[in-house]
């Protein structure tokens, strides 16, 4: 095993004057950016269009042959249909209280954890950093079982800690995504607050995390979409209905022999807008962080 | 100033500060430890165990000994799925990378920037169903649109997802397109990284885009993309979600993949000892990539 | 305690279910009896299905019934959404010794879970004085690996689905069909000379002649329309019987003229039901679970079924029929009011209950036919019931052998795709399903 924690000595940072491009010239300049940038938006956001188009169709219009983009005529009632055919609003706040949950303890373990790995030498740190990669590596059908034969013992079978605290107590990805994003942080900081007689507790919280909050916005995103998104644990691990979440329910509109179409895609059209807003929100921290964490002066 | 790593050689570094380092790192990793043991390590060695053995998951197990590993590796469903994985991952990784790095550097700066974020952020939260839906589609052979498209500069396209040779690229492109969302959401928070002053400064030096990007945006961002790499070996290595949505494994095995296979032996055959014996398989080859890339990072990784 | 439900239902009440437990517990040979709970307590069971948000609430509104006629037990149903996913989480339950006390089991899997010994031997239960469910009320060709190598029984039909051809009567008449293939199979006539003139007809107007499905029902039942064997003496004889063999050259031919069409190569949303309401595609192999689209989307008069077309002289010869199992799980600590709610499930009483107003399914029990000719949906509807009656489903040689039955679709890919040489395909494949068989 080679050096996981490899570092090279820092180039140093000029600082340099605070302009942006911009201006006409910069205008001009990036016409063929747009165009380029367009033409590609338009072909990653075709099959959503077509899917929140499809929620305003009727059964035929999702069947025609070919298919038509247009709802002709518009059916509003799959939407309503979709909220009232199944509990929706208990598995909404069933997915919204996890996920909150699931993130904000994720970003906390594994920032920790993160931190801890970039900059404490301590023993077997390596060997533990690469077990935490390791875990990545098998796939969740092997292990599925024995996970099972776990939370029945510990009685977490049909309930929603079952889904809570694995995610939150092991995440290889996050603690590698924050560890890296550690490493790229000026070391100096910290090297002064060390012979202020600062604790590893409060340097963690007082110099890292602000810095790392782009890393910290990204895994928040991506956390958040994954557990919105999670369909294998819930359906293993998850009995009753009413604690069902909202992949799961959706999941309802496939049965063995039809897929109702246009009430899926009603309920996915739903079931995907706190991932934008979150994301939305998640993009206006990164850019927000550089104007406030001294990264660009310092 | 420039340091070696943190507690290494520091003159003020007592034994002391080592001891009580040693018990802040245990403190910050112990919630993740805990996981570590419970949640992983005894299921990771209940699965490996189980390599070794004979079990239909309703029955008595059986010691078995290496009869599953040879059983696989005498297997052409085996053998497709290794070989469809590993050229999967040549397909996928290259340009599914350089592709978001490049959208990254795209929508980075450039006006209306939210508004490209948003919309390459889409086929993410697009449902799977809406995705086979409209990519089975554009694909399909007979009234597909990609072909209708290629049909008319006189092309004799292949029926995409039904023919062997054609099925894993095509399933590449999905791959790329559907996740290339994420790795622009990984680039973007890695480009915060990158002061814009020290930019600004290079090019006022007279440098062009392409020497600031390479001389110090790609060197500031290196930790990101050596992530994104592993990362993106590490789940191309264990694509399941696309093969079952779109095509199955089919058609004849041609885009069968490992974790596909593993499935199949463990939920079809009801072979969990196979199954298993196949995770172990694609466990170590997948660690050996990945022990490579942190051997290797030191070329070309730099951390501030 | 009494409840009205149980002077109004009147099936069987507390008192009865005892006696009738306690009869079970004596005819076991060991005088072991099936685990059950003490009498005071009331015992609570598990029980998984998978199906549509309606089924679902039929089948709650049964097992409230089922509640109310024994308040001593309680029945806890977990639905688990959909089919792909039902049999993964059954076993990882079952793998983990927390699987459900009774439990539906798709007829590609009933074999294996028959064979792993993880199941309840109902033989003398389904025989015994308390049964609703006597083996010889279920048609007899249902059965399938659900009867285990040695005869004994492991678990019910539910309800069933016989594959039958859909017709969609506008795409005939657009391609000049003047026949109808309901008038010539009543008149003898619905051969497949009959049946190809008119996929040809189809092609030859820009359309599909008939869209099917590669699985066991369809290929099995064209081949034993021509009077081929599939399975004889535990032997795979469908790759040597000269009827098979020509069987599954009829497919390869109408594959390679697309007027067959395998549904599995259609796009999603773009499938069988969708070019079938198009009015793209004649004909459409299918059970009742056509149904709800089909009447939803077509007039009445523009669409029908008819059974498979033979070459034997004879109007119907067995048909593929779709099913799933009721089964208890052998290590329930309720078994006698396990078997309770399954015998009653399956009864004729329970499958009229759960079938009746536009159910999506056909009886397997006897004596509850009305159900599929309420509403005369579609027009001969009793078509379901001609096929389902001489029906044969996934031949337990095949789901006894772990995957099996998915080798064989794959196997006749190529076949369905009309490529490649079909002596070949059909060579290759006798060997590998005789290679399985002999295999262990």
């Amino acid at each position: 095993m080679t050096e996981l924690a490899a570092t090279r000595p820092r180039a140093t940072t000029e600082t340099g004057t605070d302009e942006r491009p911009g201006g006409l010239g910069g205008f001009f300049r990036e016409v063929p950016l747009h165009v380029l940038l367009i033409v590609g938006a338009l072909f990653m956001v075709f099959p959503f269009v077509w899917m929140v188009l499809s929620a305003f169709k009727n059964m035929q219009q999702t069947l025609a042959v070919p298919p038509t983009f247009w709802p002709n005529p518009w059916v509003w009632s799959n939407v309503p249909e979709s909220l009232t055919a199944l509990p929706f609003g208990l598995a909404y706040w069933n997915s919204a209280y996890i996920v909150v949950l699931v993130v904000a303890l994720t970003l906390l373990t594994a920032s920790m954890a993160a931190y801890a790995f970039a900059r404490i030498d301590f023993p077997f740190s390596r060997p533990l950093f690469l077990l935490f990669l390791a875990t990545m590596m098998v796939p969740r059908q092997v292990t599925i079982i024995p996970l099972y034969i776990i939370m029945a013992r510990i009685g977490w079978i049909d309930s929603h800690l079952s889904i809570i605290v694995p995610p939150v107590l092991l995440n290889g990805f996050a603690i590698f995504l924050l560890r890296q994003f550690v490493m790229a942080i000026p070391i100096d900081l910290e090297e002064a607050a060390i012979l202020d007689g600062a604790s590893r507790w409060t340097i963690y919280r007082t110099i890292i995390l602000p810095l790392l909050k782009p890393g910290m916005a990204a895994l928040a995103i991506l956390t958040f979409l994954d557990t919105w998104n999670n369909f294998f644990t819930p359906l293993i691990f998850l009995n009753t209905p009413e604690k069902f979440t909202v992949p799961l329910l959706l999941n309802q509109f496939r049965s063995q022999f039809r897929i109702d179409y246009a009430h899926l895609m009603a309920g996915s059209a739903i079931a995907i807008v706190p991932v934008l807003l979150v994301y939305l929100i998640g993009q206006r921290s990164i850019i927000d962080s550089v104007a406030t964490s001294g990264l660009s002066g310092k | 100033m420039s340091v070696g790593k943190a507690g290494s050689g520091q003159p003020i570094a007592a034994s002391g500060r080592e001891r009580s380092d040693r018990l802040w790192a245990l403190l910050f990793v112990l919630p993740q430890a805990i996981g570590l043991l419970v949640f992983a390590l005894v299921p990771l060695v209940f699965s490996f165990v189980l390599g070794f053995m004979r079990w239909d998951g309703l029955g008595d197990k059986a010691w078995v000994g290496l009869a599953n590993f040879q059983k696989q590796l005498g297997d052409p469903e085996f053998r497709a799925a290794l070989r469809n994985t590993i050229v999967f991952t040549f397909l996928t990784v290259p340009i599914g990378l350089a592709l978001a790095l490049l959208v990254a550097l795209g929508v980075n700066k450039i006006r209306g920037r939210m508004v490209y974020r948003a919309l390459y952020f889409a086929p993410v939260v697009t449902s799977s169903v809406a995705v086979a839906m409209v990519w089975q589609y554009l694909l399909n052979g007979r009234f597909g649109l990609i072909n209708a498209w290629l049909r008319r500069f006189g092309m004799d396209p292949p029926d995409w997802l039904l023919d062997t040779r054609f099925v894993l690229p095509a399933i590449a492109l999905v791959t790329i397109w559907w996740t290339l969302g994420l790795n622009v959401v990984i680039f973007l928070a890695g480009l915060q990284n990158v002061p814009v002053p020290i930019q600004e400064a290079a090019r006022i030096d007279g440098a062009n885009s392409w020497r600031v990007f390479r001389d110090v945006t790609l060197p500031i961002l290196s930790p990101t993309i050596f992530f994104s790499v592993v990362i993106a070996i590490i789940s191309s290595l264990q694509t399941f979600d696309q093969i079952f949505v779109l095509t199955n494994g089919g058609p004849l095995d041609a885009s069968r993949t490992l974790v596909f296979h593993i499935y199949d032996l463990a939920f079809r055959d009801f072979s969990f000892g196979e199954s298993s014996a196949v995770a172990l398989i694609l466990f170590v080859l997948t660690l050996g990539v990945t022990l490579v890339q942190f051997w290797g990072q030191r070329r070309w990784v730099h951390y501030d | 305690m009494t409840t009205p439900a149980n002077s109004s239902h009147g099936m069987l009440d507390r008192r009865r279910l005892l006696a009738g437990a306690a009869a079970v517990g004596a005819a076991n040979a060991f005088g072991l009896g099936p685990r059950r709970a003490a009498a005071q307590e009331k015992a609570s069971l598990v029980w998984s299905t998978w199906g549509t948000p309606e089924e679902l609430k039929r089948v709650e509104e049964f097992d409230t019934e089922f509640m109310k006629r024994h308040p001593n037990i309680e029945m806890k149903l977990v639905p688990i959404p959909s089919y792909s996913e039902y049999h993964p989480k059954i076993l990882t339950q079952l793998g983990a010794g927390q699987g459900p006390d009774v439990f539906y089991v798709g007829d590609d899997n009933i074999g294996k879970f028959a064979e792993s010994g993880a199941l309840l031997d109902l033989t003398d239960l389904l025989k015994g004085p308390d049964s609703q469910t006597k083996p010889d009320d279920f048609f007899p060709g249902l059965w399938g690996a659900a009867i285990s190598k040695d005869g004994r029984y492991f678990g019910v039909t539910n309800d069933c689905n016989p594959q039958v051809l859909w017709i969609n009567k506008k795409a005939l008449a657009e391609a000049g069909v003047t026949d109808d293939p309901v008038a010539l199979r009543d008149a003898g006539k619905w051969t497949w000379d009959a049946w190809g003139a008119m996929l040809d007809k189809l092609v030859a107007a820009g359309k599909t002649g008939a869209v099917l499905e590669n699985w066991f029902a369809d290929t099995y039942t064209l081949i034993k329309a021509n009077g081929g064997e599939v399975y004889k003496d535990g032997k795979f004889v469908a790759s040597d019987d000269p009827k098979s063999v020509a069987a599954l050259k009829f497919i390869f031919d109408g594959a390679k003229k697309k007027a067959i069409v395998n549904s599995d190569f259609l796009p999603e949303g773009q499938g069988q039901d969708a070019l079938f309401i198009a009015g793209l595609t004649g004909f459409a192999s299918g059970g009742r679970w056509f149904l709800p689209t089909v009447k939803d989307a077509m007039g009445a008069a523009d669409y029908d079924i008819v059974t498979w077309p033979t070459t034997t002289g004879q109007p119907v010869e067995p048909t593929g029929v779709a099913t799933s199992f009721m089964v208890v799980n052998k290590n329930s600590k309720h078994q006698a009011e396990a078997f309770q709610f399954l015998t009653e499930f399956a009864s004729k009483d329970g499958q009229l209950f759960r079938l009746q107003g536009g159910g999506n399914a056909v009886p397997s029990i006897k004596g509850a036919d009305e159900v599929v000719l309420e509403g005369n949906l579609p027009a001969h509807a009793k078509s379901f019931l001609d096929a389902r009656d001489t029906g044969f489903v996934e031949p337990a040689e095949e789901t006894r052998i772990a995957g099996l039955p998915q080798d064989v679709i794959k196997a006749l890919e190529p076949l369905w795709m009309g490529q490649g040489d079909p002596d070949q395909i059909i060579k290759s494949l006798g060997e590998m399903v005789n290679g399985r068989l002999t295999a262990k």
